[in-house]
């Protein structure tokens, strides 16, 4: 498909420029060793009727002589829109309480409730440096930092990275360490209490989050390279969305009355509980990524990943791209993700009031989020780009998401762009 | 092992000469001190010097040398030697056999002196069994020879001694530079040097290429050969037959990103014989063929 | 059982010695769109953070990015 260009490196030519490079003891890439590779870009992610956000990132990289790296990343992360609140669709209105509990909100009969006042801006920084210990094992280590006006969290992750059998196999440790701080507007709501009663305790509350991944990186053959992940996430602490309610209704539809159940008026339908989640979640996570590239520098990436929790819920997540490579350095990649998931435990629809009193009475988990019920995703979507010389490149893609599960909540669709160019400083 | 070398200006730098590898050197810098100057010409003509004493198979006082009284035994060989032994490795691979370190015993019974002594078939026969890269057994750190067999770096010595000056300039300066060891060179900087290439004859008269980042070396050599009853021997011998190649060109020079590079595809092209062109072509490399 | 598990995999890695290429001819595997994590690095990093605030699941293929509010 390629036309051959002048100079184009033959099989002789190329593998033998590597060798050379190996017998001089220089990194091959020595063209680019000098400069801080700088990757801007930007997301735009807009959801029919909910949220929109717009997420421009920086990243510069350098890799110094002796065969060290340094990555820096800055990330602005701007929401604003609407998003499910965790009530269920009834036949009647429903009252909420806005987030910080000084005004209240309407919604009618059969649309989905969501939260209109969402605006947020989360502003991230994270740097990772690794380096070699010997020529056959690298050690990583990184901390990273994240601030939005509710929310903040802090992280270090340090590993290793193995290599054996000349370089076809690396197996990695990874070690990952997270402390978030949450200070809901607000205060933080007291668990499973009727929202109009707005019953605040502490005003911020926090959790860990310990992450250890085991990889594998096995070249197959020279066309084909496959890796295989195993990540285990143990986070303990404050769980909980403190934004989120799950609605008591008569088990026909229509939603209780707060009063009716010793609770304050604030109108019609607001019988709606703050949500609880467990103070504990370990989470196991198998990735499987396969990149195959034809004779044609066409390459096939699929990707898998199983997913399991203590909260009940499982998931599967099918990754599949195909990079088409055209002339002088433009490529097309089509994007498939499809992405299936079963309901928490104590995800709830709704609830009726004898349930309710019973979760109260032993203190147990609930929660109406969309997130933690069934759900199954469908992304589709496009890259177009162009490689230029010198190494510069820039990529534009288009994508389609389309959500659904159990409950209206859950149909979400989305529209997803990004534009990124990479450039040599 | 030391040796002299001479600094003498030019219209925009400096040139620094000195003998190595039984080649003139050459190394030109541009907009620098004398001291700068200086200091490059020793490091250039130290690492020369260095590399020769080590692999030239002309001494008996270095890795080569006892690798032929070893006799057999396993031998530790050092990181450096290790790494030209892998690379040595990659190119017998690459050509399939054609380009094979041990077959440096054949000069025993071809000297290519523009006589009509060629040796016979039983001469070239007997030595066969002292040849092939294949017989040679390697563990990390360690190498061992069969008994009467030998190794010769000559075919990739003097381009890696090129490389590895560069390399070594690099850390006394940013200016541009030009390493020529006996034609095989490495030029690296932003202003093109202009470069004689031997084989691009125009009118008789060596041609010139404009070089700024890159090396050039050759491989062959138009003087060195055998004349009998009208057939011409070429000293370009396959290890796999102990005789001269056929068909082939006289020399090659080819252009790439490193002199190692450079100097290994044009012997490499050498060895293919009649199919030397195509080789280069397929390679997509820029060369230059002398076929008389 | 871990102990097993673990064994499991050391057999599995020591079993590998035959795959795999010469450094010589890693030319194709060099390419950034071959090498996983780094081919379509961005991309994968927005998409993780968007499927992590719209979805249950998370991690796999990494991490270090920081955490988000977000779920």
């Amino acid at each position: 498909m390629q036309l051959k260009k002048r100079y184009q490196p033959g099989p002789v030519s190329t593998s033998l420029a590597l060798a050379t490079c190996a017998l001089l003891g220089v990194p091959a890439m020595a063209e680019e060793a000098d400069k801080w590779q700088v990757d801007g870009s930007m997301l735009l992610y807009s959801e029919t009727d909910r949220v929109s956000a717009i997420e421009p990132v920086i990243k510069a990289s350098r890799t110094f002589k002796n065969e060290s790296k340094l990555d820096l990343k800055l990330t602005v992360d701007s929401l604003t829109g609407s998003s499910h609140n965790g009530a269920a669709v009834t036949n009647g209105p429903q009252t909420f309480t806005s987030p910080s509990g000084n005004k209240v909100y309407q919604i009618n009969a059969g649309d989905v409730p969501l939260d209109d006042s969402f605006l947020d801006t989360r502003v991230a920084l994270s740097g990772q440096y690794s380096w070699l210990l010997n020529r056959t094992l690298r050690a990583t280590s990184g901390i990273n930092f994240s601030n939005e006006y509710d929310f903040f969290s802090v992280g270090a992750n340090a590993g290793l990275n193995w290599d054996l059998n000349q370089r076809n196999t690396t197996l990695s440790f990874l070690l990952g360490l997270e402390s978030d701080t949450i200070e809901p507007v607000g205060g933080v709501p007291e668990a499973l209490s009727l929202q109009p009663d707005q019953l605040r305790t502490d005003s911020s509350e926090s959790r860990t989050v310990t992450d250890v991944l085991l990889g594998w990186t096995q070249v197959m053959n020279r066309r084909w390279i496959m890796q295989l992940n195993y990540n285990l996430s143990l986070a303990s602490g404050y769980m909980t969305d403190p934004y989120k309610v799950v609605t008591l209704t008569d088990g026909a539809g229509t939603a209780l009355e707060s009063e009716s159940l010793g609770g304050v008026d604030i109108g019609i339908g607001d019988a709606q509980i703050f949500e609880q989640r467990p103070d504990s979640r370990t989470r196991h996570a198998l990735y499987w990524e396969n990149r195959y590239s034809r004779e044609n520098d066409d390459v096939i990436a699929i990707g898998y990943r199983f997913m399991t929790d203590d909260w009940g819920i499982n998931s599967h997540t099918l990754d599949m791209k195909y990079r088409w490579q055209l002339d002088r350095g433009w490529f097309l990649q089509p994007h498939v993700r499809y992405y299936i998931q079963s309901e928490a435990d104590f995800w709830y629809e709704s609830m009726t009031a004898p349930e309710y009193t019973t979760v109260l009475a032993s203190n147990d988990y609930a929660s109406g989020d969309y997130r933690l019920g069934k759900l199954t995703d469908l992304t589709v979507g496009l890259k177009v780009g162009r490689e230029l010389p010198s190494g510069r490149k820039w990529d534009a893609r288009l994508e389609f998401m389309q959500q659904s599960g159990d409950t209206d909540a859950a149909d979400v669709s989305a529209v997803i762009g990004q534009v990124g160019y990479r450039f040599y400083w | 092992m030391a040796g002299e070398t001479r600094l003498t200006r030019t219209s925009d730098g400096w040139l620094g000469r000195f003998t190595a590898m039984a080649s003139p050197c050459e190394v030109q810098l541009r907009d620098v001190s004398r001291s700068t100057a200086e200091q490059v010409l020793k490091r250039v003509a130290a690492e020369a010097w260095r590399v020769e004493q080590r692999f030239s198979r002309y001494r008996d006082d270095n890795i080569v040398a006892a690798l032929q009284r070893a006799n057999g035994e396993w031998l530790a060989v050092d990181e450096e030697f290790e790494r030209l032994l892998a690379y040595a490795d990659t190119c017998w691979q690459l050509s399939g056999g054609r380009f094979d370190v041990t077959s440096g015993v054949l000069r025993r019974v071809w000297r290519f002196d523009g006589s009509d002594r060629v040796p016979s078939a039983d001469q070239v026969a007997t030595l066969l069994p002292l040849i092939g890269w294949d017989r040679v057994e390697r563990r990390p750190g360690q190498i061992r020879l069969p008994a009467g067999m030998e190794l010769d770096l000559g075919g990739i010595g003097k381009e890696y001694a090129v490389d590895r000056a560069l390399l070594l300039a690099r850390e006394h300066t940013d200016a541009d530079l030009l390493l020529n060891f006996g034609g095989d060179l490495v030029a690296d900087g932003k202003t093109p040097w202009q470069i004689g290439i031997e084989n691009l004859q125009q009118n008789g008269v060596a041609g010139q290429i404009p070089l700024a980042r890159g090396a050039v070396a050759t491989s062959g050599d138009s003087r060195r050969f055998l004349l009998r009853d009208g057939k011409r021997y070429s000293h370009i011998l396959d290890p796999r037959t102990g005789w001269p190649v056929q068909g082939g060109p006289h020399s090659v020079t080819v252009a790439a990103a490193r002199c190692t590079e450079a100097g290994m595809l044009a012997t490499l092209a050498l060895l293919q014989g009649a199919g030397a062109e195509p080789f280069l072509r397929a390679q997509g490399v820029r060369y230059w063929c002398l076929w008389e | 059982m871990r102990v097993l598990t673990l064994l499991g995999c050391l057999l599995l890695v020591s079993g590998c010695q035959n795959l795999g290429v010469n450094p010589w001819e890693r030319e194709v595997l060099a390419r950034e769109a071959m090498i996983p994590g780094v081919a379509d690095g961005l991309d994968d990093a927005f998409d993780d953070h968007i499927y992590f605030s719209k979805e249950g699941s998370s991690g796999g293929r990494g991490f270090g990015g920081g955490g988000c509010g977000c779920n």
